[in-house]
């Protein structure tokens, strides 16, 4: 069963946000993506200071699989991307909620994070998704 | 239905994810493709590649026949060696690339597995009468060991492989199985492939596993099979090759006997030697890490010149590497080329594979 947070919120594009104290949010993509995707090996992410929408593509993450878009969970302006990440993206696979995060972002519609799926209804969500594959 | 290997369990066991590969589910990986290719790199790796195809040829004069059917080398190879051959179709186009192993009495063909039943077609229809061409698909089971390590490990089981010399083969007796060994592989590195009878696969299996383990041996799938063939530039039939390809443009002259009176598209591809051909296939290397894929156009000053064959990331250089055609006039080692990836523009320098020192 794959490893899904509790003071998250998710996608069903299986990205995950987690709002910082300061109002930030940070993004990335799911223990659940990064199994199914296999070895991360690229990461095209936006550039700080970007503009990102809620249900947009804002990247795309390859594997030796296959390539698939990330779709940002909310709408806002860019104010960080983790460099280390583009540079070392298999952190993506060993560690998708820590060093393997994305970008954090600073909402212009806060509301949308509460609109997101809890880690319970992402789970039931998975359940119903089983034996699909992202991308 | 797809057809499952008789080492289908062990792969579950050791948490392998299977993928349907030419009619059968086979790992795709077990710990990662990455990982995987880094073993065989750097120390070992097991594959099972039950699923490759085996046609057994036999009768008075099916050495001639095969000869007579097939460009390359048939009847010069001596018995107990292999060889790398083609079955072409009479527009010169490539129905298959095939394996040839020569026995005293018969001849083994291993055809790709999505094309085993198409390549038996063929054979079947040029046969003369007396000569056999039986499936054998499930009589032997294939395992490659493939590694810096290979030699250590498979000479620890059977210590006959130590004598083996590139593309011979013998029959030895393993733990009182006889498993035909041949030095034979797809990944650039040693290999020693196992013919061995369906039903005793996992008797070989297991104390291979077991005596690689000390030396760094992983279980390999598909998804490092395709990178380790990728790194060296080696074609797969449905991607560099197929029935609209030939051998010329496919850089696979080399193993043409041009001196043959006769074999099937000879007409065909004597003229494009002649005639030299309209384009080539080339290894293309990326400066970064983004991936070129299978089906990516490929771009020269704005327009379209060609399309990826296959792409991935190479593990050894951690760079993104492809092949696929371009035009003779582009096909000269440096040019550089574009490749579009989803609407940016990639770099792509054109090299002559293999594209990592071997």
């Amino acid at each position: 069963m794959p490893n899904t947070p509790s003071d998250l919120r998710y996608t069903r594009e299986h990205e995950w946000a987690r709002l910082e104290d300061d109002g930030r949010i940070t993004i990335g993509i799911t223990d659940y993506a990064q199994d199914q995707l296999g070895d991360i090996v690229y990461l095209q992410l936006p550039e700080q200071g970007a503009d990102v929408s809620a249900g947009e593509p804002m990247g795309e993450v390859e594997s030796t699989k296959s390539v698939s878009d990330i779709y940002s969970p909310v709408s806002g302006k860019v104010a960080e991307v983790n460099s280390e990440v583009v540079e070392t993206p298999e952190a993506v696979n060993q560690d998708p909620y820590g060093e393997g995060w994305l970008i954090g972002v600073d909402p212009s519609d806060p509301t949308e994070f509460d609109g997101l799926m809890t880690a319970e209804e992402y789970e039931q969500f998975l359940t119903e998704e089983a034996g699909e594959e992202v991308g | 239905m797809t057809l499952k290997s008789p080492l289908h369990e062990e792969h579950l066991r050791l948490g392998a994810k299977l993928t349907e590969f030419g009619g059968w589910e086979m790992p795709l990986k077990y710990s990662g493709v990455i990982a995987e290719h880094r073993a065989v790199r750097e120390a070992a790796g097991l594959f099972d590649v039950s699923h490759l195809g085996k046609l057994v040829v036999s009768g008075e004069g099916s050495v001639d026949f095969l000869d007579s059917l097939l460009p390359g080398k048939v009847q010069e190879l001596p018995e107990w060696k292999a060889g790398y051959n083609l079955i072409l179709n009479p527009g010169g186009g490539i129905v298959d690339d095939i394996f040839v192993y020569r026995l005293p009495d018969q001849l083994l063909l291993v055809p790709n597995a999505s094309n085993t039943l198409k390549v038996m077609e063929v054979m079947k229809d040029a046969a003369p009468k007396g000569i056999t061409v039986e499936d054998a698909r499930m009589k032997w089971a294939i395992l490659a060991l493939s590694g810096r390590e290979a030699k250590e490990i498979g000479v620890s089981i059977c210590p006959e492989a130590a004598d083996l010399r590139l593309h011979s083969f013998a029959e030895f007796d393993i733990a009182g199985t006889p498993v035909l060994v041949a030095r034979t592989g797809y990944t650039g590195e040693f290999t020693l492939e196992f013919f061995v009878p369906w039903e005793r696969t996992v008797e070989i299996w297991k104390p291979l596993i077991e005596a690689g383990e000390a030396r760094g041996l992983l279980p390999t799938g598909l998804g490092a099979r395709d990178t380790l063939r990728l790194e060296m530039g080696y074609p797969l039939h449905g991607h560099e090759i197929d029935e609209e390809t030939n051998p010329v443009e496919a850089g696979l002259s080399w193993l043409i006997r041009w001196d043959k009176a006769s074999f099937t598209g000879r007409e065909a591809v004597l003229e494009v030697r002649d005639s030299g051909p309209q384009r080539k296939l080339v290894g293309l290397l990326a400066e970064g890490r983004e991936i070129p894929r299978e089906g990516y156009p490929i771009l020269h000053q704005g327009a379209k010149v060609g399309e990826l064959t296959s792409g991935n990331f190479s593990p050894t250089l951690s760079k993104g590497i492809a092949m696929g055609y371009v035009p003779t006039e582009l096909a000269q080692e440096g040019t550089l080329l574009t490749v579009e990836v989803r609407g940016r523009e990639l770099r792509m320098k054109v090299v002559t594979p293999p594209f990592i020192e071997s």
